[in-house]
């Protein structure tokens, strides 16, 4: 057992507002907050705006949960947010594009969505803010043992790495004027409410056709959703300085290669007929896409697929130990046990893998 | 024609040639060492000016290994070599490094509680220690910058004396002509100065005679028993090929890369005869930040990569100062001798990683510059922007491209690299060249890679290791 | 059979005879004339006299540079001095103006050797020369 002592957290707030309420990262954070068994359970109002109306109906049922329908895009949608709340309010922005249909989306939700939500907040003279931004303004890795400090030069990653930028930049500008706001840093997640892309995942896995670039040593940082909602609430509830910035993450970094190998034994466990991964691609393979993505991009389309190829030949790794010191942030599931709770999770939802 | 005769022929009088040359007199062997270069004293020439650059490098400093793109070095020469000019910054070599290099290359005997003994009396020779007294502005800026961000950072001590209270100012270096180079010759070696070796003469596996012109152009020769060749890791090499030696000689030239960028302060900060002793280790061994010389002629040639945008900074050149990012490289270069030339043909090449590992530590530094409060910071490349807050660092990164950058290196290793493997080295496991018997490398030019720190301890504690068991040998032999 | 010493002077290598200096030397006129012209063309304002010693500093660290780059230099500024004086005094200003703003390899190379050594002296020299040389 290790005697480091954790911050002490200020109080839950009166009020929690949540922007992408409806997303990957939003239902966790929702599910956790009204789990009347945990620790994390909340009392007051959970204000939480989602794009759509049946999304809205999908999460309404929760416990003290009021969903808002509005649009991050449209300043006057978000008034609704904060009407009628008393109180110390804080404020978890998740809302946020990652695989749009068209790129000018990335500028609308990710940049100006975020500049609208924190003007809302600063009128609402909300308590704190925590934003979740992404490892994408900072690019990738130079190699697959170098990871990133808590403090980086940005070096973003083609439009969506822009506009996570562009986000950041907002957060800096509106701490610089007073607001208590801070930064939490996610990289690839992976757990309960993936979104259908991380199904397709789980599918080329199983089906031995999962692409490995390379010689497939290159490092990803993942984070499992729950350990994210704990970063989250740390980061929300720890009274440190504004304008802070963390990775949060799982314990270490996995090489692509033990990651394939990882979910392929989840998926055994689970009873599923596992192809062995036979599909490998060469270095350059993952440059090219890289390259084609970002000419598809220019145009103003997008192609999911040819943006993650373009990725998966990187190293995108992050070191948590300042997230650790400042926030008391330990990671609690890892790669193994959280792959095997996702595809339980899929099995519940009746997702075919 | 002079013809000289001695039992132990010494080329070159650096951090390797001094040392080869005070164990082996101490020993009771003699010796004699030849340098091309001349001798000036500490003292004699400002430290990093024009004139020491004239007198005491090679092509008054201006030297190149070609490719794309090329990569600016310099060479000492003169007695004392190197460690004349250097910044007289002091680093043990780590310890996984001499692990590595030992169980890579079958060093036989390579014992590091042995090399860190021997680094021992170096320091207390040379008498290592950190600045007395406050900081220097040029160096607080790194150890302010890192420590904001929470990167590992250090002071790193040098060889230099200081008179009792005195001040950081007054150091005077303890170089191989303060140190290593008396010892010597009190012990009785000969040093000829201005005299270069053209070739080593063989027959077979031994060489006799050693062929020198001096700097006026008098041809001579000297007749050796043994010959222990520390001219540098350009030098050596070329002097071996010269001599018909080939064997992986100057094959796998390795050096730190490293960019730079200029920095402007709100107060001043430049300290024109000095450089900052912080360095920056967060990164390492990948990368490593410090401070460059910045006289004014330094800062200016920092901002010329782009005068036409960057040249108005210089009148504020006394709030300035130039800082550099080093990286190791995965590249590897090569020195070969051409017929009827004087010089050496130097090349090398960086692999992509190093490109990219050098704009992400130009870019990082920038930010430990902007941390420490730098109100403009110039990288040194085509095209830079001026970086003044966090939101240019993007541009940085975007736009950097090492072909368009000033990319220099002050240390360079492993021409002649040592080893117990045929296969990977072409000296072994004490420095003798590899089809030779009597041929020593005692220089930088052993090291197996470039250490990733300040090589000077290395290439002494080595060196001294080297001699030593070339002395117990003799007395036994 | 030659006795064993003379023997080892001639076995080895091509024996030892020093490269005329002409073959791989820069020409000094090419490279002063380029100089000068970079000069005026990145400092305007600097006063002949410096301009004179600024230039004069280069071409000396150019005739001493190690011979494969000499060799290099020599063949660049060969091409650069040609292509200049082909077209009078306008063409030789334009093709400097040329050089000095485009990145071009190896002629790019060659301006940022010539720009490099002339910025350092004039700042090491005078170390108040404001960034278009003029004095202070």
């Amino acid at each position: 057992m290790d005697d480091r002592v954790d911050p002490t957290r200020i109080a839950e707030p009166d009020a929690t507002v949540v922007t992408g309420a409806a997303g990957w990262f939003g239902r966790a954070f929702l599910d956790r907050l009204t789990d009347p068994a945990g620790d994390d359970r909340r009392r007051g109002p959970l204000r939480a705006l989602v794009h759509r109306d049946d999304e809205a109906l999908a999460i309404d049922g929760l416990d003290g949960v009021e969903p808002v329908v509005g649009d991050v895009a449209r300043p006057r949608s978000l008034t609704p947010l904060f009407d009628g709340l008393g109180g110390a309010v804080d404020v978890i922005h998740a809302a946020g594009v990652i695989h749009p249909a068209r790129t000018d989306e990335f500028v609308e939700t990710n940049d100006r969505g975020t500049a609208n939500v924190l003007a809302a907040a600063r009128a609402a003279g909300v308590r704190r803010l925590v934003h979740v931004s992404s490892n994408s303004p900072f690019g990738t890795n130079t190699h697959p043992t170098d990871r990133f400090r808590n403090d980086e030069p940005y070096h973003p990653y083609l439009g969506y790495g822009r506009s996570k930028l562009r986000a950041e930049l907002h957060v800096a500008a509106a701490v610089d004027e007073g607001m208590n706001a801070v930064i939490v840093r996610p990289p690839w997640f992976y757990g309960p409410f993936q979104p259908a892309r991380q199904t397709t995942f789980f599918t080329m896995v199983r089906t031995g056709r999962f692409p490995i670039i390379g010689d497939g040593r290159q490092r990803r940082s993942m984070v499992y959703v729950d350990n994210l909602v704990d970063g989250v609430i740390a980061a929300e509830l720890t009274p440190t300085p504004p304008g802070r910035a963390w990775w949060i993450a799982d314990a270490r970094p996995y090489p692509i290669t033990e990651i394939v190998e990882t979910v392929g034994a989840a998926l055994a466990a689970e009873g599923f007929d596992v192809r062995p991964n036979r599909l490998r691609l060469p270095a350059v393979a993952g440059r090219l896409a890289e390259r084609v993505d970002a000419l598809v991009q220019r145009t103003g389309r997008y192609v999911a697929p040819l943006h993650v190829v373009g990725e998966l030949g990187s190293t995108i790794a992050c070191d948590i130990s300042v997230a650790t010191a400042e926030l008391g942030y330990r990671p609690r599931v890892e790669l193994a046990e959280g792959m095997g709770r996702s595809i339980r999770w899929c099995r519940e939802q009746g997702l075919e893998l | 024609m002079t013809r000289h005769r001695t039992d132990v022929l010494v080329v070159g009088s650096g951090a390797g040639g001094a040392t080869t040359a005070c164990v082996l007199a101490e020993a009771g062997l003699e010796v004699l060492v030849v340098e091309e270069g001349p001798y000036v004293a500490q003292g004699d020439v400002v430290p990093f000016s024009l004139e020491q650059m004239q007198r005491q490098y090679r092509s008054g400093g201006v030297t190149a290994a070609i490719g794309f793109p090329s990569i600016a070095y310099t060479e000492g020469r003169c007695a004392g070599g190197g460690t004349e000019v250097n910044s007289g910054l002091y680093r043990r070599p780590p310890e996984e490094t001499l692990d590595r290099w030992r169980r890579e290359h079958a060093i036989d005997d390579f014992d590091t509680g042995e090399l860190y003994d021997i680094c021992d009396e170096v320091e207390k020779e040379l008498s290592v220690q950190l600045v007395p007294g406050a900081a220097t502005p040029a160096s607080e800026v790194l150890r302010r910058g890192a420590a904001g961000l929470g990167w590992r950072h250090d002071e790193i001590p040098r060889w230099m004396e200081y008179p009792d209270g005195g001040a950081a100012e007054q150091g005077r270096r303890r170089s191989m002509t303060e140190t290593y180079l008396p010892r010597a010759a009190a012990a009785g070696a000969r040093l000829l100065t201005d005299t270069r070796v053209e070739r080593l003469a063989r027959g077979g596996r031994r060489a006799r005679r050693a062929e020198i012109t001096t700097a006026d152009g008098q041809r001579g020769s000297i007749d050796f028993d043994h010959v222990v060749v520390c001219a540098g890791a350009i030098q050596t090499p070329a002097l071996l090929q010269r001599s018909g030696l080939r064997g992986r000689i100057g094959t796998s030239l390795a050096v730190h890369p490293t960019v730079k960028l200029a920095a402007r302060f709100d107060q001043r900060v430049n300290i024109p005869d000095d450089v900052p002793v912080q360095q920056v280790k967060e990164f390492a061994p990948d990368l490593s930040f410090g401070g460059s010389a910045s006289r004014p002629g330094l800062v200016a040639l920092a901002l010329s990569d782009d005068w036409r945008r960057f040249g108005s900074a210089v009148t504020d050149w006394e709030q300035m100062a130039v800082y550099y990012a080093a990286i190791t490289s995965q590249g590897r270069g090569r020195v070969v001798a051409l017929p009827r030339l004087r010089d050496p043909l130097v090349t090398y090449r960086l692999t992509t990683r190093d490109r990219a590992l050098l704009g992400r530590g130009l870019a990082r530094l920038a930010l430990v510059m902007l941390e420490a409060g730098a109100t403009d910071v110039y990288p040194c490349y085509r095209g830079a922007p001026v970086v003044r807050q966090r939101a240019d660092l993007a541009t940085l990164q975007a736009t950097f491209a090492t072909s368009k950058a000033s990319v220099m290196t002050v240390h360079l290793c492993s021409t002649v690299p040592f080893g117990g493997r045929d296969s990977r080295s072409a000296a072994d496991s004490v420095g003798v060249v590899r089809g030779t018997d009597n041929v020593r490398v005692n220089d930088a030019s052993l090291l197996p890679d470039a250490p990733g720190v300040n090589p000077q301890a290395t290439v002494m504690a080595i060196a001294i290791r080297n001699a030593r068991r070339f002395a117990a040998e003799r007395r036994h032999g | 059979m030659p006795s064993g010493s003379e023997r080892d002077a001639t076995t080895l290598g091509e024996p030892m005879t020093t490269p005329s200096p002409s073959l791989v030397a820069p020409r000094p006129g090419a490279v002063t004339r380029f100089t000068e012209r970079m000069v005026a063309h990145d400092l305007p304002a600097l006063e002949p006299v410096r301009r004179s010693a600024a230039v004069a500093f280069a071409a000396e660290r150019i005739a001493d540079l190690p011979s494969p780059m000499a060799l290099g230099v020599r063949v660049v500024s060969d091409v650069v001095d040609v292509v200049s004086r082909a077209g009078g005094e306008r063409g030789a200003v334009a093709v400097v103006g040329f050089i000095a703003r485009r990145p071009l390899p190896l002629i790019g190379d060659y301006a940022r050797l010539v720009r490099s050594l002339t910025t350092a002296y004039v700042w090491e020299t005078w170390p108040d020369t404001g960034p278009d040389g003029a004095a202070p």
